[in-house]
């Protein structure tokens, strides 16, 4: 093609694109967090082999698990606590139980626990123990939702993500304990700090492979797949979502703010809220075409699962 | 009245000090000057008669000698010389000039030798101070540094004496001479009118220190008193006056100024006093008009045309009589003033117009007289005056900020045209101009530059790209009229230090410069690396029809950063237009244009080779930004998943691409896409977390991902291995077994990921086996090494895993597996050891 075609083809292609992309309302972000992504993922492929080779059995991760969670007994819910806290637990492990479906890893013994406090959180510690706080469940408004929630935390347990923060400290204490004794948890707590510095890079990434492999749990379950976007815009809007910063004065300007931006949220455990929502709206609306899916807003007041009770008024159509 | 004290106070004391002090100073040094040039020029006079009437005593003796030992020659008259430079050469041993050609030979043969010079007369010096008055009078004389005609022999002692004789009375005409008359010899006589009479310098060798005290400085200190009582007079009757009496006491004091200045440069022909004070007084005769106004205290002419008509008559009375005196100093004294006279004024549209006036009467005169030095001074006086009355003096409550941003960028517009046209008028008017006149181009734009973001914040919600976009539109007129009007210096390619001088291509660059701030500013962040795509592409293109090579970097440089603005506006971004996300929207052109980009430069010659500095090194680096960007497309737009698969078949294009073009950077980007694919499938275990359950197994995204990976190891072994002669071809050959042990490992671990424990020893014996037979199959020796050392690692973990974690049946079944496939391979071995020898082959 000679050169003048090429220029014209080209030419075109620019001009088109820059027109139809100012017809869309593009968005106005600029920053280094796509840069970062790409670094984070370099990360992750380079401590592949390490992660591999000090990888732990199912036995052993469930041990740790175990020893874990009790540390965390205290405000789990006991035989004393009231019937309905009873309820709620046996709801969300019920409902737990109902994600595992697709999770790769079946040789791992799911275990889901209810604290009993106010707070809208949950998380996951390695061998399958998951922990829900009793504000999540009051502040989620569906079955779908809180699916969505405990999926999520699957993810971190299903994809390593809990147990690869520990593995590294493991090994190491494995290593040094010949030579250090007692005193190997000092090894241990030096390879834990020099692991979240190094992990600190893709940290983010597991959070969005945790929301996306999360809400496949609760879809591939028949939960509705928009029920993730919207609890987590809830969450953003109740506990402070990131502002988006003004626009600089010149390029220069533009891109300090971005590497000031990038080099701050390198240790951020979770990724902006608005990224997360966005991320999870484009999931979901790859879900078209006739299947309903299952909501479960009446579900979640009955404290009763899908499997339990399930009532058509709570099926609705994919976006 | 507070600007009558003003006025008085500026008048009086001082500008009238300060003519005195320019004066003074410049009478001194310039009475000096003369008076030591002339006790030179008379010294050296004088012992250049004495050194040339030794020089021809000596050359007759010369002669005389040469004709008693000369033989005869039939062809003496026309070969005179040789002999006697031959003898004295080697009767005196002295060195003696060896000029090339036949009249440097005779010069030499017949004037001066070195033996005839004495040691500390310097030859080149003392021929200096002859020749140069010399030739500024066309005078056709001879000096002693030039030939002497044919036939001009020692004979004619009677002619040379004379001659020498009139060399020695010839009067002498100064070598300092302004600049004007200097350059007459450019142009026609007719072109600029000459000075009426030009009276004979004074007979300073006779002034003595008394006289210059006495006759000179008493003078001068005697006209300052005056002035200075003058001042007090006008500061003292201005209480009292009215309008009319103040500007006529102004017109009156002026014209006295002037007066003075005509008729000391009448009395004895013009001396720096003389033209200060006619500058003085054009500048007070300005500033009583500007005054007539501009002032309060002494306005009488309401209407601004009417004031600024004024203004301009008396601008045009400075044009005119500066005409007459061709004195860049005295001009430039009197602008001076006229600038300094517009201080005492409050900022106004009236005063701003008025110095912008005063601009365009000084560059008029600065190209009318050639004077670069008062153009370029005048450059940064016009600016920076302007620039200090607008931060010094309190803004003018008749104008509100916008329009008072507004008439100073217009008038900061106007002023940077008329430079802009000036510089231009000279460089066509002589494309190999002064240095000075070159720097007026940078000068002016920076000096526009600065005054306009200076005055720009005055008004906060007017957007600089406002700014950018008049900047812009500026210098494309600008570089427009550059190539059509002026000889463009930019054509000279060969000036690789050349940074905008004023050529068109300049004026583009920096147009575009400005182009891509307005983009920024205006564009949505995503849109913006299309703007500054198309306008590298732009400057690219024209860069390359004409051998521009400035704007060829300046292209280069904006589409380089349109390549690294992707990374931070176009990657991490939502929203679609029609189905498709605005990152492909964005990216799939800049790719493109990436590649046109490599095509295009890669045809070009290299910097080395070119005589415009060819760009075709940049080629490679646009192919491998092309490459980058698709694979991080492929990354945030399929996400982690499916980038194997897509980096892969990348890599398959890539590597087909690069053999067809036989093209070596091509194949290796297929190379290190393959790489990263591969990367990518490992550390996401070949996970994908599409909706499609086809496109999730890991199965379809590994086994695509390889077979992509083989296709590339078939494609690279059909290439011509390049001779291992360095550390990058020692890596083009042996880029087909990274593609296979990569796609081996890709394999065993996807075997690793999707066969659980139990079973995994079977599945990995079976691959062994496999990639044994594809090896012998291929004749790839690394395939065949590949299975077995999968083999092995099958034994290694057979024994140290299987044995100790399996239960009993898989651990059996493990071992089974693994010594049946050693079995296998061992008889495959000997049944076919002859085929396999053959294979080896």
């Amino acid at each position: 093609m000679k050169p003048v075609y090429s220029l014209i083809v080209v030419m075109l292609m620019l001009i088109v694109g820059g027109i139809i992309v100012m017809q869309g309302d593009p968005e106005e972000k600029v920053g280094l967090t796509g840069v970062m992504e790409l670094v984070g993922d370099a990360q992750r492929t380079a401590l592949k082999p390490a992660m591999m080779a000090t990888r732990v059995s199912p036995a052993e991760e469930m041990e740790l698990g175990n020893r874990l969670a009790g540390y965390m007994s205290f405000g789990s819910v006991s035989s004393s606590d009231s019937e309905e806290l009873k309820a709620i637990e046996l709801y969300v492990k019920r409902l737990g139980r109902s994600l595992l479906g697709s999770i790769s890893r079946k040789e791992i013994n799911y275990e889901f626990h209810l604290i009993d406090s106010g707070m809208v959180n949950a998380f996951a510690l390695p061998g399958g123990q998951i922990f829900v706080f009793k504000g999540l469940v009051d502040f989620v408004e569906s079955e779908a939702e809180l699916a969505s929630i405990l999926g999520h935390e699957i993810t971190h347990v299903d994809a390593r993500h809990c147990i690869e923060s520990f593995q590294a400290e493991m090994a190491a204490e494995k290593i040094a304990g010949s030579v250090l004794g007692n005193d190997r948890w000092l090894a241990g707590m030096a390879m834990r700090y020099a692991s979240r510095i190094i992990q600190g890079g893709y940290r983010q990434f597991q959070e969005f492979e945790a929301d996306a492999r999360g809400l496949k749990f609760a879809v591939d379950a028949g939960y509705d797949p928009s029920a993730a976007e919207m609890v987590m815009q809830r969450l953003g809007m109740a506990y402070g979502g990131e502002s988006k910063p003004e626009k600089a004065s010149d390029p220069v300007a533009e891109l300090k703010i971005a590497v000031k931006s990038a080099a701050g949220s390198y240790f951020r455990s979770h990724p902006p809220t608005v990224d997360r929502v966005e991320r999870l709206r484009r999931q979901a609306s790859q879900h078209t075409g006739k299947k309903k899916f299952y909501v479960g807003k009446e579900n979640l007041k009955q404290r009763l699962t899908r499997s339990q009770k399930e009532i058509p008024e709570e099926f609705k159509a994919a976006r | 009245m507070g600007e009558l004290i003003i006025v008085s106070i500026i008048g009086g004391v001082v500008v009238a000090p300060l003519v005195f002090l320019v004066w003074t100073i410049s009478s001194i040094y310039s009475l000096k000057k003369q008076t030591q040039y002339h006790e030179t020029e008379l010294e050296a006079m004088q012992e250049r008669i004495v050194r040339l009437q030794s020089a021809l005593r000596r050359q007759e003796s010369a002669g005389r000698a040469t004709a008693e030992t000369r033989p005869p020659h039939p062809d003496a008259a026309s070969q005179p010389y040789r002999p006697a430079r031959e003898e004295v050469t080697s009767s005196g041993g002295y060195g003696m000039q060896t000029g090339t050609s036949p009249g440097q030979t005779v010069a030499a043969a017949h004037l001066p030798s070195a033996e005839a010079y004495p040691p500390s007369v310097d030859l080149s010096a003392s021929a200096g101070l002859i020749s140069a008055p010399a030739v500024l009078s066309g005078d056709q004389d001879f000096a002693d540094d030039q030939e002497i005609p044919e036939g001009f022999m020692p004979d004619d002692q009677q002619q040379a004496n004379a001659f020498f004789e009139r060399l020695a009375h010839e009067p002498v005409v100064s070598p300092i001479r302004p600049v004007s008359q200097a350059r007459v010899s450019r142009d026609s006589a007719n072109f600029r009118p000459e000075r009426a009479n030009i009276p004979p310098a004074a007979d300073w060798s006779s002034m003595d220190f008394e006289s210059l005290i006495g006759g000179n400085l008493m003078n001068k200190a005697g006209a300052f008193l005056l002035v200075i009582g003058l001042a007090l007079f006008l500061n003292y009757s201005f209480a009292s006056l009215g309008p009319w009496a103040k500007l006529a006491s102004g017109a009156v004091f002026s014209v006295l100024l002037l007066a003075w200045g005509v008729f000391l440069e009448y009395r004895n022909g013009g001396n720096l006093m003389s033209i200060g004070l006619i500058g003085g007084g054009w500048a007070c005769l300005y500033l009583t008009a500007f005054a007539a106004h501009g002032v309060t205290a002494t306005k009488v002419i309401e209407s601004p045309v009417a004031g600024m008509s004024l203004l301009i008559l008396v601008a045009a009375g400075m044009i005119i009589h500066s005409l007459r005196y061709r004195s860049e100093i005295a001009t430039g004294l009197a602008f001076i003033f006229a600038f300094a006279s517009l201080f005492v004024a409050e900022v106004s549209l009236f005063s701003e117009v008025a110095a912008v006036i005063m601009a365009i009467g000084m560059l008029g005169i600065s190209w009318y007289f050639e004077w670069h030095q008062l153009a370029a001074s005048g450059l940064i006086l016009t600016y920076g005056s302007m620039l200090a009355r607008l931060h010094w003096n309190a803004p003018p409550p008749s104008l509100g900020p916008i329009e008072r941003m507004m008439f100073t960028q217009s008038l900061l517009t106007v002023l940077w045209t008329t430079y802009e046209l000036v510089g231009m008028s000279f460089m066509r008017r002589n494309p190999a101009s002064e240095e000075v006149t070159r720097f007026l181009f940078p000068m002016n734009f920076f000096a526009y530059l600065i005054a306009s973001l200076l005055t720009w914040p005055m008004v906060k919600e007017t957007p600089v790209y406002y700014l950018a976009g008049l900047i812009m539109t500026q210098y494309i007129l600008i570089g427009l009229a550059r190539g059509i009007w002026c000889s463009n210096p930019g054509e000279a390619a060969v000036e690789k230090s050349r940074f905008f001088m004023g050529s068109c291509e300049d004026s583009l660059v920096i147009a575009a410069g400005a182009l891509c701030y307005g983009i920024w500013y205006l564009l949505p962040a995503p849109v913006v690396v299309i703007g500054w795509a198309v306008t590298g592409l732009i400057l690219i293109e024209i860069a390359y029809r004409l051998p521009w090579q400035l704007m060829r970097f300046i292209g280069h440089l904006i589409v380089t950063l349109a390549f690294f603005r992707v990374f931070i506006a176009n990657l991490d971004i939502a929203g679609t237009s029609g189905g498709i996300s605005h990152r492909v929207l964005t990216v799939v052109p800049v790719i493109f244009m990436m590649l046109h980009l490599y095509f295009r430069a890669d045809t070009e010659l290299s910097w080395e080779a070119s005589p415009t500095g060819g760009t075709r090194q940049f080629a490679p680096a646009y192919s491998y930004f092309a490459v980058v960007l698709a694979g991080v497309l492929f990354r945030f737009e399929f996400g982690p998943g499916l980038t194997p698969p897509a980096l892969a078949v990348a890599a398959v294009i890539m590597s087909g691409l690069g053999q067809k073009f036989k093209n070596w950077h091509f194949r290796r980007q297929g190379l290190y896409l393959a790489l990263i694919g591969i990367g990518y499938g490992l550390a996401n275990d070949w996970r994908c977390d599409s909706i499609n359950p086809v496109l999730a197994s890991p199965w379809t995204i590994g086994i695509v991902t390889v077979a992509c990976l083989y296709a590339c190891r078939w494609l690279s072994g059909r290439d011509d291995m390049p001779e291992p002669n360095s550390l990058l071809a020692g890596m083009d050959s042996i880029r087909p077994h990274a593609f296979s042990l990569a796609g081996s490992i890709g394999l065993a671990f996807l075997l690793y990921v999707q066969v659980s424990g139990g079973y995994l020893t079977l599945a990995w014996s079976l691959l062994g086996m496999g990639l044994l037979a594809a090896g012998f199959a291929c004749k790839d020796r690394l395939l065949r090494f590949s299975g077995l050392g999968l083999v092995l690692l099958c034994i290694v973990k057979v024994f140290l895993y299987d044995a100790r974690e399996l239960e009993a049946p898989l651990r059996i079944l493990a071992f089974m597996a693994l010594g049946a496939t050693m079995i296998a391979i061992s008889w495959a071995y000997t049944r076919y050891k002859d085929k396999i020898e053959e294979l080896l082959k």
